[in-house]
């Protein structure tokens, strides 16, 4: 593989915008039924980094744009800290853009947007906590379920954008304003996390009522809680907007670890009369009509056709910054009232899910948008995990409450004990 | 394992409250208890950055205060001698600021240190007299001894010149400054030598470089430029 590699389509945003009150990073948390060695837990890092080069790098600042140099050092896990999703200190990390922790039974990874998407992470996490497992003593057999081999590097570290890339299709961009919640941030840039788990079979049994997939039902259900508080959003009349990131490489096959996800949104003017039903048809209809090759193509397009301006190349990345800025202000944090990030199926082998209990996937949380949404389905359950940079957790209590009335069980957890 | 009554939900969790109502939990018959999930959270710290914001505090009383004294007891044999004062401030943020407290490699700390050290011996020079020392003698030789300390540096620490590529040749060019300066305008720099010295060691080093490490130089081109 190259020594250094061109941030992808994606990735060029995140460093410009990215600051202690943005910091763009989530995490995914494997939960074992066996307290961490850390020891152990270094080495597996120290062996699975070798196997993911797109994984072992640094950013550096050119003239004209950000890039990923290969990463000389090895990485080092810590223990976990209190506050989740914390800028990482590069000096600390020794350059590489994740970080590994414990604490007690739980391997924690956090990682910057810009090395990869919830897909590349998940891969890694799996490939870290197998190697983990059977350095431990556990010998698990990876039945083709875990990235081991370092064959197809290529493909693997291959910028997908690129790959699809085609000139003659026309792009399309349009953003709306959207409403913002507001609510009494956190002193210190905490992020309070709570988790819902779901047993998953009661779960499908309500989806199916409703005939459409989790995710729209997330979606219509986020937006008819939203409607319930109408004091923790601004008292304007823009539509709530949910960001749902999509995973591309469902509809444009790709096996690459970096990032390949768009955002797709669902927009609905809020209307106290309107039932949850309907709320759910119109975040299905949205939906599916905009989760299609035909609606993400000329987008991913337009993107990519605006990295590729020759002014926009030409101008020295210390100006492009003001512009990328404002940009992204404009396009993204404005019109964005919540975002879910459906993560899916985590599929293990069956001799590794006997020691992995849970497995959390957590969004990032910033002003504009303080309460986020993260979803995994692991065994027989599902994990709903909202993290918030509001004190207020009106919105969450009203979600799990409606989950609730609708006949599902939840078990509760959460990052914070009382003042 | 807890019950929330009000909302109808277990909560594992060592909290008295539910997390979401903030009505008291009801302990849950035959619970067993499990690992921690989360690390403690701490106290909000009162005070961020104690030691930046004394200084900036300071810096800015500093010049306050000199700037209506000044004001206040003006001559013309004395003039806005508070300039000084406040020049001198602002040297000592961009210290603290841009090299102490910075998160960055020691070839960006150095370089930033030339440079605000450069801009405000100028200015001393310019409001002081018209000698015009500060480019014909203080400011080529602090280019020459940063330049030269940036060579030792990637000598001892080859990683560092990576890191630091940009910095290092903004520095080595900004060494050609004051003869640039000198040819363009003669009477902002008086003496020559100086400026003669500055170029001079730039030059060397910059040959050093591009002889000992010119595959790496090529390299460090291809990825900054995107090439």
């Amino acid at each position: 593989m190259k020594t250094w590699v061109k941030l992808d389509n994606a990735a060029k945003i995140f460093p410009v915008v990215s600051n202690k009150h943005r910091t763009n990073l989530f995490s995914i948390a494997f939960s074992l039924t066996e307290l961490v060695d850390p020891v152990c837990l270094q080495e597996a890092l120290q062996i699975t980094i070798m196997r993911f080069p797109s994984f072992k790098m640094r950013l550096r600042s050119g003239i004209f744009w950000f890039y990923l140099e290969e990463n000389k050092q090895l990485p080092v896990v810590e223990k976990e800290n209190a506050h989740i999703l914390e800028p990482i200190d590069k000096y600390q990390s020794r350059g590489y853009l994740f970080r590994v922790s414990y604490f007690e039974n739980k391997i924690t990874m956090e990682v910057f947007h810009t090395l990869t998407d919830g897909y590349g992470a998940t891969e890694f996490m799996k490939a870290l906590v197998h190697c983990y497992l059977n350095l431990q003593g556990k010998n698990i057999d990876s039945e083709g379920k875990i990235l081991v081999d370092d064959e197809n590097i290529h493909e693997k570290t291959q910028d997908s954008f690129q790959r699809i890339y085609d000139e003659r299709v026309k792009p399309d961009r349009s953003e709306e304003r959207a409403l913002h919640f507001k609510g009494t941030q956190y002193q210190d840039n905490w992020l309070s996390v709570v988790t819902g788990i779901i047993p998953r079979s009661q779960f499908k049994e309500l989806i199916t009522k409703y005939n459409c997939t989790y995710t729209q039902f997330m979606v219509g259900l986020l937006s008819y809680c939203a409607n319930k508080v109408p004091y923790l959003l601004e008292r304007k009349k823009f539509p709530f907007q949910v960001f749902v990131a999509v995973d591309l490489r469902r509809i444009f096959p790709s096996k690459s670890l970096r990032n390949f996800s768009m955002i797709v949104k669902s927009s609905v003017k809020l209307n106290p009369n309107m039932p949850l039903e309907d709320y759910v048809k119109i975040a299905k209809e949205q939906l599916t009509e905009r989760i299609s090759e035909n609606y993400l193509l000329p987008r991913v397009i337009g993107n990519i056709k605006f990295e590729k301006m020759w002014i926009l190349r030409i101008v020295p990345l210390v100006i492009k910054k003001f512009a990328l800025k404002i940009g992204y202000a404009r396009a993204a944090s404005k019109s964005n009232s919540l975002c879910i990030s459906n993560l899916g199926e985590i599929d293990l082998p069956n001799e590794m899910k006997k020691h992995v209990k849970k497995v959390i996937f957590s969004n990032g949380a910033m002003k504009e948008t303080p309460i986020n949404l993260g979803v995994t389905y692991y065994n027989d359950s599902v994990y709903m995990t909202f993290t918030s940079s509001i004190e207020e957790r009106d919105f969450q209590k009203v979600f799990f409450r409606e989950l609730v009335s609708l006949g599902l069980n939840i078990t509760l957890e959460n990052n914070d004990l009382e003042a | 394992m807890k019950r929330c009554t009000h909302c109808n939900i277990d909560v594992n969790t060592e909290r008295l409250t539910c997390p979401l109502c903030f009505n008291s939990l009801v302990e849950k018959e035959n619970s067993v208890e499990d690992f921690k999930l989360y690390p403690h959270r701490p106290k909000p710290k009162t005070v961020k950055n104690l030691f930046y914001k004394v200084i900036i505090f300071v810096c800015l009383l500093a010049s306050l205060v000199t700037l209506v004294i000044n004001a206040l007891t003006f001559k013309e044999e004395t003039g806005w001698w508070c300039l000084y004062v406040i020049l001198s401030c602002c040297y000592v943020y961009f210290l603290v600021r841009g090299t102490i407290l910075a998160h960055t490699n020691a070839i960006r700390r150095i370089w930033r240190q030339l440079i605000t050290v450069s801009i405000v011996l100028f200015c001393f020079d310019y409001l002081s007299s018209e000698e015009r020392w500060s480019l014909g003698i203080v400011i080529p030789m602090v280019c020459a001894a940063t330049n030269i300390a940036i060579g030792i540096t990637i000598i001892c620490n080859h990683k560092q010149f990576r890191a630091g590529f940009g910095s290092v040749f903004v520095s080595l060019i900004f060494g050609f400054v004051p003869l640039i300066v000198y040819l363009i305008k003669t009477d902002l720099v008086v003496y020559l030598w100086g400026p003669v010295v500055s170029a001079s060691v730039s030059f060397a080093i910059l040959l050093g470089i591009i002889i000992f490490a010119g595959s790496a130089v090529k390299e460090e081109l291809n990825k900054r430029l995107h090439l």
